[in-house]
């Protein structure tokens, strides 16, 4: 579990996110949704311990900024948003997954590359293994530095906005991905400008607006959290009662 | 694999060549026989190879390998390909306390070869310094560092036309050039050099994560700062190692680097080697061209370099504006 207590963190010494108390589990995912510059990646990267932060973020009861660097990559893996089409192959980039796992030598071992080649098949990017991160689309972009998360094997995946700029049959492929990687006992926590999508594929949502925490829910008993879910992102939000709708949720006026 | 093949070859062919081809005239079988029979051979002969002809290669080789991973290393941790340690001013800097080692220290090897270190050190610091306050962009940096490279060579001016007699031959110091190298310096760079690659081939895999971006970078578990102060650090000694055995050779850092990751896309560390064996070849070819292009008289290795690289800045300043 990653429990977060009186925790503060922001930028040039100015706080974004002020949240007394919030915890994820594992084997669920979260989504964290809230309009712009509410602080939904300003709380992943302290949560990574990218941004520095006052309080306490605790994993599987270790404080995360405690820790080693190898250490807590092996505990917390993190997605940005902003993904860099760097001059790799894929293959290349996936196998960096495993940095925290090989020792001062960094050599992969056969369970590494094992552990490699199954993060390729799960995100389904195994076919090009060969081909150059920056001759490839943005979607099959995403999904190589997923399978890069993946490989990483950590008790816990954050990912900022890991749908956007995928079409819609790959941000099914991508939280379908999300879900068996839940199913396996890893906690996933995601940030999401698409509040359907999230609320479909998510066992909690947890709302922000200006840095503070609105509420933390489950998806099915969100619509009695209709005027929070206003506040939070200015629409309100249905449960489809249409059986062959996409989405099990619809965004209202 | 090939590239590497053909670097060697290229190295062992060019450095032959500039065994064998000199501005004194020397029949190729006598200096052949001297090479290896060193105790029966000439006097004269033995001077020409052990004393002026080896020296200059090996200098090449400290400088060519010294110079390209200098480079490789500041476009690695700072994400920048025009960071060079010429662009960033570091040899500059490095020179400048070179003359100031000569000033306060006379002749002293060690003097010499800490002072470049610490010049070189304090130019990058500034040139930091500089892009901190006025914000951190790509560009700011490079500026910075053409800024702080402005005032290091006003340094060196001042200190050539005040202090003539700090320097050998001042127009080979401030071109770069391979000859009257020193020979001890030459061995204390050379063993300077030996470390710093085998520490950066230790910190490749690291080093290799810098491309992905520092929140990437940090996530897969690499101390992200810790490693670009190192990786500077080293890129400041391969520099400062280079300038005080061959002078002031530009654009090596910048040309070589670059080349290498267009054509090869393979692991840090094979960037690393294949860099330091083309950056050799760069001033080994260089460096025949200047003995022989205006025979007898020899131009500084550095000047016709300079004379390639600094269209290949405008071409690469160029590619930038066209990707916007």
């Amino acid at each position: 579990m990653v429990e977060i207590k009186n925790l503060s963190a922001g930028y040039n010494g100015q706080p974004v996110i002020r949240i007394p108390s919030l915890s994820f589990g594992e084997g669920e995912i979260t989504s964290i949704i809230g309009e712009n510059g509410s602080g939904k990646s300003t709380l992943l990267k302290a949560i990574d311990n990218i941004l520095r932060y006052n309080g306490s973020i605790k994993a599987d009861g270790k404080e995360i900024a405690g820790l080693r660097h190898l250490e807590r990559a092996r505990l917390v893996a993190y997605l940005p948003q902003t993904l860099i089409p760097v001059r790799l192959n894929v293959r290349t980039l996936v196998s960096h997954g495993r940095y925290a796992h090989t020792g001062i030598s960094h050599r992969l071992s056969s369970v590494d590359r094992t552990m490699v080649d199954n993060a390729m098949v799960l995100t389904d990017v195994q076919d090009m293994r060969d081909r150059w991160l920056n001759e490839i689309s943005g979607g099959e972009l995403k999904r190589c530095y997923l399978a890069m998360v993946i490989a990483q094997n950590s008790r816990y995946i954050l990912l900022d906005e890991p749908a956007a700029g995928l079409d819609v049959s790959h941000q099914i492929m991508m939280m379908t991905i999300l879900r068996r990687l839940a199913g396996e006992g890893i906690g996933i926590i995601i940030t999401s400008h698409d509040t359907p999508l999230s609320l479909t594929y998510s066992d909690r949502v947890c709302m922000l607006k200006n840095g503070e925490v609105l509420a933390v829910q489950r998806p099915e008993e969100i619509e009695a959290e209709d005027a929070m879910m206003r506040k939070c992102i200015g629409y309100g939000i249905k449960i489809n009662g249409d059986e062959s709708a996409l989405y099990k949720y619809r965004l209202e006026k | 694999m090939s590239l590497a093949l053909a670097g060697i070859a290229a190295l062992l062919s060019l450095a032959a060549a500039s065994l064998l081809y000199g501005n004194s005239s020397v029949d190729t079988s006598t200096l052949f026989s001297a090479f290896f029979d060193k105790q029966n051979a000439d006097q004269t002969i033995s001077m020409i190879l052990y004393d002026i002809r080896l020296p200059r290669v090996l200098a090449a080789v400290v400088c060519g390998a010294g110079l390209s991973i200098s480079g490789l290393l500041l476009q690695e941790a700072l994400g920048n390909n025009l960071a060079s340690p010429s662009v960033m001013g570091v040899t500059n800097g490095a020179g400048l306390f070179v003359l100031i080692s000569a000033i306060l220290f006379g002749n002293s090897v060690i003097a010499k070869s800490f002072m470049a270190f610490i010049g070189a050190l304090l130019t990058i610091t500034v040139v930091f310094a500089i892009s901190r306050y006025a914000g951190s962009a790509k560009s700011t940096l490079v500026l910075s560092g053409v800024a702080a490279s402005a005032l290091m060579s006003a340094g060196i001016n001042l200190i050539v036309v005040m202090k003539p007699d700090t320097v050998y031959d001042k127009m080979a110091f401030q071109l770069g050039s391979l000859s009257n190298v020193h020979k001890d310096i030459l061995a204390v760079s050379a063993v300077l050099i030996f470390v710093s690659i085998i520490i950066t081939v230790i910190l490749s895999k690291g080093i290799e994560l810098f491309p992905l971006g520092d929140d990437v970078a940090h996530e897969l578990g690499m101390p992200v700062r810790r490693y670009r102060v190192i990786a500077l650090f080293l890129s400041v000694l391969f520099a400062a190692a280079s300038v005080s055995v061959c002078g002031l050779i530009s654009f090596v850092g910048l040309i070589v680097p670059n080349l290498i990751r267009q054509i090869s896309r393979s692991s840090f560390a094979d960037k690393l080697l294949l860099s330091a064996v083309w950056g050799i070849n760069l001033i080994l070819a260089g460096d025949l061209l200047a003995k022989n292009i205006m025979y007898p008289y020899e131009l500084p290795v550095g000047m016709l370099i300079s004379l390639l690289g600094a269209p290949f800045f405008i071409i690469m300043i160029a590619k930038k504006r066209m990707r916007g």
